[in-house]
């Protein structure tokens, strides 16, 4: 048996992927690996108590701890909010709303999907279904007008991670849970990077057209100021929604999760305004959220068996100090663990990544004296670098699936939101102001 | 043997019903914690209490029905590329350890759920719910699961 913990890590870290390449499911591998982690050590438990019933007893108070949780319950709902949301017509609203104000702005309907990502990032918690949802619509419009795809597909690709940013956000659910930081302080931390994030790639959108101006077709749509402001009539209803779900976090008035449940209650109305409110239509929303809850819970539920583990025998520890004796700077150190998550999100989707590692990483970033408010803003980055990295990114498979190109065309117009992304990572790590600018004044 | 299959199916599939169920409750709850605070001022002092219950619910009554559409995501980067015969193959050995892991989980949350009701564990709240009723939605939850992967299993093996 092995009572080094850091060999220990290092022979547990090559079983979990083991059990991952085996296309084992994610949540069956962290449990798998907790309990291995447990056999293999070498514990110093009373004779009469075996290691298996250890094991057992950590395993079923987990599932039961990590899933009676007040704040995680805003998960399902807001994932039920996107479900109502999507089978709506809030795409086609958002795109005619939009469409009208963008026909002066160099790159034109290019920044459709910037603009149209943003504002349903705003009422929807998830990248994959803000991409689905705005990308179902916008990609055909596009092209049908004569738009070059590869712009195209990158902005898609790019604006729909975004999902994760802007608030309300599923990563920074989990991540508050887990991390116990405060999920609405990460709600609102992620206002400003993402707006940030959503200009720096219309000013890349205006900068190429600019370049290039064959990307954009020669055809000239003039609206009126009238007509400008009748579109707007289309979107009210989405900013009326962002307003009644984020405006009660940023008051204090609601809780996250209670935000959630209006949420819900206002897409409700809203599916109900559109007359997209179908029996139909609410059955399979229903079941839809709750394959998604089962789905994420369940490895939430595996990770934090796995961190109770991780905890029992002393790896999270020792690994700790490891670091702490390795006298790394802060921003080495954060660029490390960015590497490492980069390489991660490669194989890994998001969540996976966030609830797999945060047990051993978050107390080392802390104590190398970063906020762990600002690590979670950090993390939701990574995860939306996750989702476009190959070969196993969502946003990737998603954009695959609607818009029928093959993957190298779709990775190359990507790549440059990729770097752009890096950039905003730079650019949070060396002005974590940019974070806590609305933060502190709360 | 389809028939077993079919039996399985429908178990899960009414797990998941309740699961929807589970999930429309809190949003009841919540909504009517929140109107009743706004307008008189008063809090049914349980919402944010049974919501947590809730999830447990949520989650484990729908554990099966979520394998059975495949929405439990896994790494399928070389499962992807091996041929259809391998492919049962690695699916029923991979199926075969998940369900060894679940009946582990289950045995112990049967355990959890009695010792929680022979010491009569209560919440700590103004409710005082005894936890081993919500609790015993996950042993529940675990067995439709594990039926769910014996399914999983025998469909590869027909094939």
């Amino acid at each position: 048996m092995i009572s080094s913990p850091l060999t220990l890590a290092l022979v547990l870290l090559l079983v979990m992927f083991g059990f991952l390449l085996s296309s084992k499911w994610i949540g069956f591998s962290l449990i798998s690996t907790g309990i291995i982690g447990l056999v293999l050590y070498d514990a110093n438990l009373p004779p009469v108590l075996s290691i298996w019933d250890k094991a057992g007893t950590l395993l079923a108070n987990s599932i039961w701890n990590s899933l009676n949780s007040w704040a995680l319950s805003a998960l399902p709902l807001f994932i039920l909010m996107g479900e109502i949301l999507y089978r709506t017509a809030i795409s086609t609203k958002l795109l005619n709303g939009l469409v009208p104000w963008l026909t002066r702005v160099p790159g034109k309907l290019y920044h459709i999907n910037i603009l149209a990502c943003s504002l349903f990032a705003a009422v929807s918690g998830s990248s994959a279904a803000t991409t689905a949802t705005v990308g179902n619509i916008t990609l055909s419009e596009l092209k049908e007008r004569g738009y070059d795809k590869k712009l195209a597909l990158g902005s898609l690709a790019g604006a729909g991670t975004m999902g994760f940013l802007i608030p309300p956000s599923l990563i920074m659910i989990i991540y508050g849970v887990l991390s116990d930081t405060s999920i609405g302080k990460l709600f609102i931390g992620g206002i400003i990077p993402g707006l940030m994030l959503a200009f720096f790639y219309s000013a890349y959108i205006a900068l190429q057209c600019l370049l290039h101006p064959e990307y954009v077709p020669v055809k000239q749509d003039n609206y009126t100021w009238g007509q400008k402001l009748r579109a707007l009539k289309e979107i009210v209803p989405v900013f009326a929604l962002i307003f009644v779900v984020l405006g009660g976090i940023y008051l204090g008035m609601t809780t996250p999760t209670e935000a959630a449940a209006i949420g819900v209650v206002g897409s409700l109305v809203l599916a109900w305004g559109f007359r997209n409110l179908t029996l139909k239509n609410l059955m399979e929303s229903f079941m839809a959220a709750v394959r998604t809850t089962a789905m994420i819970c369940f490895i939430i539920a595996g990770a934090a068996f796995l961190s109770q583990m991780v905890g029992f025998v002393g790896i999270a520890n020792a690994l700790s100090r490891y670091i702490v004796s390795l006298e790394l700077s802060p921003y080495v150190l954060i660029l490390v663990v960015g590497f490492m998550y980069i390489l991660l999100g490669m194989i890994l989707d998001g969540i996976s990544i966030v609830v797999m590692t945060l047990p051993i990483v978050l107390p080392i970033v802390v104590n190398a004296g970063f906020d762990p408010l600002w690590f979670g803003i950090y993390l939701v980055f990574m995860v939306e670098l996750s989702q476009i990295t190959p070969p196993v990114g969502f946003s990737l498979f998603v954009i695959n699936h609607i818009s029928r190109e093959n993957m190298y065309t779709i990775l190359k117009a990507t790549f440059p939101f990729f770097l752009i992304m890096i950039l905003m990572v730079v650019l949070i790590t060396m002005f974590p102001e940019i974070v806590f600018f609305l933060t502190d004044r709360v | 043997m389809s028939r077993v299959s079919a039996f399985i199916e429908g178990l899960c599939r009414a797990g998941a019903f309740l699961s929807a169920i589970c999930m429309a409750a809190i949003v009841i709850l919540i909504v009517v914690e929140i109107f009743l605070r706004m307008f008189f001022g008063f809090s049914t002092m349980v919402s944010s209490e049974f919501s947590g219950y809730l999830l447990v619910g949520l989650v484990a009554m729908s554990l099966g029905y979520t394998l059975q559409h495949e929405a439990h995501i896994r790494i399928t980067l070389i499962w992807g590329v091996l041929p259809l015969k391998w492919k049962n193959r690695v699916d029923i050995a991979v199926a075969a350890v998940s369900a060894a892991v679940t009946g582990f989980a289950l045995y112990h949350s049967v355990l959890l759920v009695q010792q929680t009701y022979s010491r009569g564990m209560t919440a700590d709240s103004m409710s005082e719910t005894p936890l081993w009723i919500p609790q015993t939605a996950i042993p529940v939850g675990l067995f439709l699961f594990l039926l769910q992967l014996v399914n999983f299993i025998l469909r590869r093996v027909r094939q």
